[in-house]
C-alpha cells in the first residue's frame, strides 16, 4: 500500500505492528451489521490510528463502503459519491471494492447489467444473491429498465414481475384499478420487488378515498427500499404532516394536496377578523386568498363571500376588503346574499341594518329561485317571507321611532347596485332597474300577505289575521276575508270577525258571523259557546239599557240553549233573572232568584261574588247585592274559585269584591285550597285588578298544590312580583316557560310571550331563548314556596349566587342612596301616578331637587294625563354601530 | 348526547325525507329510552319536533348558515381532489437526489 502524500504519513507496513485484534475487527462488523455504519465508520478510524497497517486500512474500507451504501440507501447520492471520491483517493487499494458502490450508483441510474450479471451464475453464493436482491430493493426505481435489462434472460422472473409492476404503476396513476389486478401473487414477500407491490396498493387505497388502508400499506413498506421514496407524498396527501422535498411537493401539487397550509392561515384570519387591526387583517387576507386558490380551490368562491362578509361586518371598507382579494369578483349568488342577510340582522345593529337584511333577504330570495334552490311560490318563499316579518317585528313598534329609519331607507337604498358592479350577465340580470325597486319587504303587512300567497294555509292566515288584528284592526275584517276564500270550510276566519266585532260591540254583527259559522260546523264547541256568550251579552245589553221587552227575550233564548243547561252556567243565567227582577219584579221574586243562584252554586259567597259581578256589568245602583255577613272562619277561596271560573267560562273577567279580598288573602296564605283551576281564576281575577298581594299568596298556594299547575303558579308569581324583584321575576318567567315547554302547554307559552312583549325589552327574546335543567326549575319553585310573604323590601336572595351586584332596588335603598332618608314620603301628585315608578330611579339619578323641579315643570305643561305609549322600548343604538 | 343540530341529533343527513327522519328518531329513542335517559330523550324529541313539521325543517335549513362561523369551518367535509396524473410525477419523486 502506498504512502498518502498529502498526509506525509509513513506507509504502514514499514514497522511492524501487532494485528488488529479478532475483538475489534468483530466489534465493527457487528456495527456495520446492525446499520449503524457512522458508529463503525469512527471505530475503524481510530483502529487504523491505532495500528496504521494493512489489515486496520482494509477494516476502514469496510466501514467506508458501508457508510457510502448507507448513504445511498438513504437516497443521499451527493454526499456518497463525495465519500467515494476521498476513499479511491486516500486509500488507492480500495479500487476493487469500490467497483460495488459503482455498480449502485450505475443501477440508480437504470444501468443494471453490471448489478444483475452476477445473477446468472449458478454458483454465485448466498450472499451475493442477497446483496444484489437488497441492492436491487433499495436502489432500482426504474422498473422498465429492470424488465428491458439484457443482462437476464426474458423469461426471468425478475425482468417479468418489473415488467408487470410497471404496467401497474401506469395503471393506477392514470385511473381506478381494481385490487384484484394489483395481487401479484408471484412477487412473493421475500422479492426484491415485494415494496412495489405494496406501493401500488397503497396509491391504488389513496385514490379510491380509502385512507386507512392507505396507511397501511405504507406502513408495510421497507423504510430502506426504493419505494419507500413515495411514502411521506402519500402520507401528506391523506392529511399527516410531512416535510416534503421538491419533487414530492410537485407531485402533491398535480395529484392532491392537503390543508395543512391553508388551515393555520385560515384560523390566524379568524383571530384578527375578530379582534385584529384591519391592516393586519387586510394583509392576511391576501395570503389566505392565493394559499386557498391552489391548495384548495374548492372552497375558493366559498371563502371569498364569507370573507367579503365578514369585512363588512367588522367595518372594512368595501374598497379595502376588494383589493385584499386581489381583484378576485366576489360573487354575489343566493349564497352571498344569504350570507349578507344574516350578518345585517345581528340585533345588536341600528334598526337601519334590519330594512337592509330584509333587502338582502330579497335578493337572496331572487337569486335562489334563479339558481333552483326552489320554486318561485311554495314553503320554502313562505318562510322566507315570515322570516323577514319576523326581523321587521324586532323594530319599534312606534312609528314615530320607525317612520324616519324607514324614510331614509325608503330615500337611500339603491337596491344594493353597488354589488351587482362586474357580476356574471345571469347575476346582472336580477338587478332592480333604478329607482324601481318594490320596497314590500319593509312592510309586515305585505311580507305575511305574500306569505299567504306562496304558501297558502292555515297557519299562515292565522299570523297575517292576528298582526292585523293588533297592528291595523281595520284591515282585519279584510284579512278574515282572504282567509275565507282560501279556506271556504274553515270555521276560524268567521270567529275571529266575530271576536273582533264582539270587541268593538258590534254584537249584532258579530251574532252575524256565529250564524254563518254555525252554518259550517254547527257541532264546533267554540261556536256553540260563541252563541250563548253573544246572547249572554246581548241580554246584558238589554239590562243595561233596562229594555224589558227585549231582555225577556233573549234570557229566554238562552234558557232554551242546551249549552247553557252545562256546568254552573244555570246560575249565570239564574244571575241575569236575578237583574231582570231587580228592575222589574217585585223584591220576593228577586231574593228567590238570588236564593236560586246560591243553591245552583251550592256556596252563598260564590253566589255572592257572581251576584255583585253580574250587577257591575249591568250597571246596577251600588249597593246591589247587600254586602255578605261573614262568619270569623268562613272560608272563602272555593266560593271564590268557583264564581271566577264561571265568569271566565262565560266570557267575563269578574273581580274580587273589595270587601273578600282581605279575607281571601289571610286565607291563602295560611292554608291551602285543592281546587287549582278555582285559585287560577281567583289569581287571574286578582291580577286584573292589580291586587298584586293576593295574586302572589294565591301563586304561593298553588305552587304548594299539584306539579301539574306550577308553570302557571310561576307565571303568576312572575306577575304578581313588585318591580324591583327582577332576579325573582326572570326566575318564575324562565322555569314557567321551561314548565310549559315540556308540559306542551302552547296557551301558556303564548301568554308568557305576550307578557314579555308588553313589559320587557327586545333583550327578554334572549333570556328567553336561556333553556333551564329540572335542577334549576325545582330550585325556583323551592325558594318561591318558602317565599310566602310578599316582598316589600331589599331581595331576600338570589336564585343564580350573583353577588356581583350589591345595588338593592327597593324603593327605601334607592332613596338612601340619593341621600334621602329611609321611608321618607313618596308619591305623585294627582294626574302624575304612572310616573311614581320612574321616581325612584330620577331622584338617584338627578337628585331630590333637579326631579322636584322637574315634576313641577311637568305639572305647569299639563302633561299629566297623557300616558305613554304600551310597548317596546327604542333601542339606543348610535350610527358608530352600522358598518355601512 | 351535545349536538345543537338537530339533523346530527338524530343522525341523518340534510336531504332526509319525513320516512327517514322517523326512522331515525325511532332508532334514537330505543338508544335513549326516558326511563333510563330522560335528558337525552327530551333532546332527541325536541330535534325531532323542530325536523318533522316540514315549515319549521325548512326554515332551519333556509336559516341554518351561520355568517360568524369560523372560517376554517370551510374546510370541513372538504375532500381535496385527488387527480390521476400518470406514473410520471411519482417517478420523478423516486428519481430524485438528496443532498
Amino acid at each position: 500500500m502506498l504512502p498518502k502524500q498529502e498526509t506525509g504519513r509513513r506507509e504502514p507496513g514499514l514497522i511492524p505492528a501487532p494485528d488488529v485484534l479478532p475483538e475489534e475487527k468483530a466489534h465493527v462488523a457487528h456495527l456495520i451489521a446492525h446499520s449503524d455504519t457512522t458508529s463503525a465508520l469512527e471505530k475503524a478510524k481510530k483502529i487504523h490510528k491505532k495500528y496504521k497497517i494493512a489489515d486496520s486500512e482494509a477494516l476502514l474500507v469496510d466501514a467506508y463502503i458501508a457508510r457510502i451504501s448507507a448513504l445511498i440507501e438513504r437516497n443521499l447520492e451527493v454526499q456518497a459519491r463525495s465519500l467515494v471520491e476521498l476513499v479511491r483517493k486516500r486509500y488507492p487499494a480500495s479500487r476493487e471494492r469500490l467497483k460495488e458502490i459503482d455498480t449502485l450508483f450505475a443501477a440508480r441510474k437504470g444501468q443494471l447489467e453490471a448489478l444483475l450479471q452476477p445473477l446468472n451464475d449458478p454458483a454465485l453464493s448466498e450472499e451475493k444473491r442477497a446483496a444484489i436482491h437488497r441492492a436491487i430493493a433499495s436502489q432500482v426505481v426504474d422498473l422498465g429498465a429492470l424488465a428491458q435489462c439484457s443482462a437476464l434472460p426474458a423469461e426471468h422472473p425478475l425482468r417479468k414481475t418489473a415488467a408487470a409492476l410497471a404496467v401497474a404503476l401506469e395503471a393506477v396513476t392514470t385511473g381506478p384499478v381494481d385490487d384484484q389486478a394489483l395481487s401479484f401473487p408471484e412477487i412473493s414477500r421475500h422479492s426484491p420487488l415485494a415494496s412495489w407491490k405494496i406501493l401500488l396498493r397503497a396509491i391504488a387505497a389513496f385514490y379510491r378515498r380509502d385512507d386507512e388502508l392507505c396507511e397501511k400499506c405504507l406502513a408495510a413498506i421497507d423504510p430502506l427500499a426504493a419505494a419507500a421514496r413515495l411514502v411521506r407524498a402519500l402520507r401528506f396527501m391523506i392529511g399527516q404532516k410531512q416535510t416534503l422535498t421538491s419533487a414530492s411537493d410537485l407531485l402533491v401539487k398535480q395529484a392532491g394536496g392537503n390543508f395543512e397550509t391553508l388551515r393555520p392561515k385560515l384560523k390566524k384570519l379568524d383571530q384578527l377578523l375578530e379582534g385584529g387591526s384591519q391592516a393586519q387583517a387586510i394583509r392576511e387576507i391576501r395570503d389566505v386568498i392565493s394559499t386557498c386558490q391552489q391548495s384548495c380551490p374548492g372552497i375558493f368562491e366559498r371563502l371569498k363571500q364569507h370573507i367579503s362578509t365578514r369585512a363588512f361586518r367588522v367595518g372594512v371598507a368595501p374598497e379595502r376588503a376588494e383589493s385584499a382579494l386581489h381583484g378576485h369578483i366576489v360573487l354575489r349568488d343566493a349564497y352571498f346574499w344569504r350570507l349578507l342577510a344574516r350578518t345585517c340582522e345581528n340585533p345588536h345593529l341600528h334598526p337601519e341594518a334590519v330594512l337592509i337584511a330584509c333587502s338582502a333577504w330579497e335578493e337572496f330570495r331572487k337569486h335562489a329561485i334563479r339558481e333552483g334552490w326552489f320554486p318561485a311560490q311554495g314553503l320554502e318563499v313562505a318562510t322566507l317571507y315570515l322570516h323577514m316579518a319576523d326581523l321587521m317585528g324586532r323594530l319599534p313598534l312606534d312609528e314615530d321611532d320607525f317612520n324616519p329609519v324607514r324614510r331614509k331607507f325608503i330615500l337611500t337604498f339603491d337596491g344594493h347596485a353597488h354589488y351587482y358592479r362586474n357580476q356574471p350577465a345571469e347575476i346582472r340580470a336580477l338587478m332592480a332597474p333604478k329607482r324601481m325597486h318594490d320596497l314590500y319587504f319593509i312592510s309586515s303587512e305585505k311580507l305575511l300577505e305574500r306569505a299567504c300567497e306562496a304558501d297558502p294555509c292555515v297557519e299562515n292566515f292565522q299570523r297575517w289575521f292576528d298582526w292585523t288584528n293588533s297592528n291595523r284592526p281595520g284591515s282585519s275584517e279584510r284579512v278574515a276575508g282572504r282567509w275565507r276564500v282560501a279556506f271556504p270550510k274553515d270555521v276560524r276566519p268567521l270567529l275571529h270577525l266575530m271576536e273582533s266585532a264582539e270587541k268593538t260591540n258590534a254584537l249584532k254583527k258579530a251574532f252575524g258571523f256565529m250564524e254563518q259559522a254555525e252554518q259550517l260546523d254547527g257541532l264546533n264547541p267554540q261556536v256553540r259557546k260563541a252563541r250563548l256568550r253573544l246572547l249572554v251579552s246581548i241580554a246584558v245589553r238589554h239590562l243595561r239599557n233596562k229594555n224589558a221587552r227585549l231582555s225577556e227575550l233573549d234570557l229566554q233564548a238562552i234558557e232554551a240553549l242546551p249549552q247553557a243547561q252545562q256546568g254552573d252556567r244555570k246560575a249565570f243565567v239564574a244571575a241575569l233573572r236575578w237583574v231582570s227582577a231587580i228592575h222589574w219584579g217585585p223584591k220576593e221574586e228577586s231574593d228567590a232568584r238570588a236564593a236560586d243562584v246560591a243553591r245552583l252554586l251550592g256556596s252563598e259567597i260564590a253566589a255572592h261574588v257572581v251576584l255583585t259581578d253580574v250587577a257591575r256589568i249591568c250597571k246596577l245602583p251600588r249597593g246591589v247585592p247587600a254586602p255578605l255577613m261573614l262568619a270569623p272562619d268562613a272560608k272563602l277561596a272555593g266560593g271564590v274559585g268557583l264564581a271566577c271560573a264561571l265568569g271566565e267560562d262565560m266570557g267575563f273577567k269578574f273581580e274580587i269584591p273589595n270587601t273578600l279580598s282581605g279575607w281571601l288573602l289571610q286565607e291563602v296564605s295560611v292554608d291551602v285550597a285543592p281546587d287549582l283551576p278555582g285559585l287560577a281564576a281567583i289569581g287571574e281575577a286578582a291580577m286584573r285588578t292589580e291586587d298584586c298581594p293576593l295574586a302572589y299568596a294565591i301563586a304561593g298556594a298553588g305552587l304548594a298544590g299539584n306539579p301539574a299547575g306550577h308553570a302557571n303558579f310561576l307565571f303568576m308569581r312572575a306577575r304578581s312580583l313588585p318591580p324591583w324583584e327582577t332576579k325573582r321575576h326572570d326566575g318564575c318567567l324562565g322555569a314557567a316557560s321551561e314548565l310549559a315547554r315540556h308540559q306542551r302547554d302552547h296557551g301558556l307559552l303564548d301568554r308568557i310571550g305576550e307578557w314579555r312583549e308588553e313589559t320587557l325589552d327586545e333583550m327578554a327574546s334572549l333570556n328567553n331563548e336561556i333553556a333551564m335543567s329540572r335542577e334549576q326549575i325545582n330550585r325556583v319553585i323551592q325558594q318561591e314556596k318558602d317565599q310566602r310573604a310578599y316582598p316589600t323590601s331589599t331581595p331576600s336572595y338570589s336564585y343564580d349566587g350573583d353577588e356581583d351586584d350589591d345595588y338593592c332596588d327597593c324603593p327605601d335603598c334607592r332613596r338612601e342612596r340619593a341621600g334621602m332618608p329611609r321611608g321618607a314620603p313618596r308619591g305623585m301628585p294627582p294626574g302624575l301616578e304612572m310616573l311614581e315608578d320612574l321616581l325612584d330611579e330620577m331622584v338617584e339619578q338627578f337628585g331630590p331637587k333637579q326631579t322636584g323641579a322637574a315634576i313641577d315643570e311637568l305639572i305647569d305643561f299639563g302633561l299629566g294625563s297623557k300616558r305613554k305609549k304600551k310597548g317596546r322600548r327604542a333601542r339606543e343604538v348610535s350610527d358608530f354601530d352600522i358598518p355601512f | 348526547m351535545t349536538q345543537d343540530d338537530p339533523r346530527q341529533m338524530l343522525g341523518i343527513g340534510p336531504e332526509a325525507g319525513d320516512e327517514e327522519i322517523r326512522a331515525a328518531y325511532l332508532r334514537k329513542v330505543k338508544e335513549f329510552p326516558p326511563d333510563r335517559a330522560p335528558g337525552d330523550f327530551e333532546r332527541i324529541r325536541d330535534a325531532y319536533e323542530m325536523l318533522r313539521d316540514p315549515r319549521r325543517r325548512t326554515r332551519t335549513m333556509l336559516l341554518s348558515v351561520n355568517p360568524n362561523q369560523p372560517l376554517v369551518s370551510l374546510l370541513q367535509g372538504q375532500a381535496v381532489a385527488r387527480k390521476f396524473t400518470g406514473p410520471a410525477p411519482w417517478l420523478a419523486v423516486l428519481r430524485e437526489k438528496k443532498g
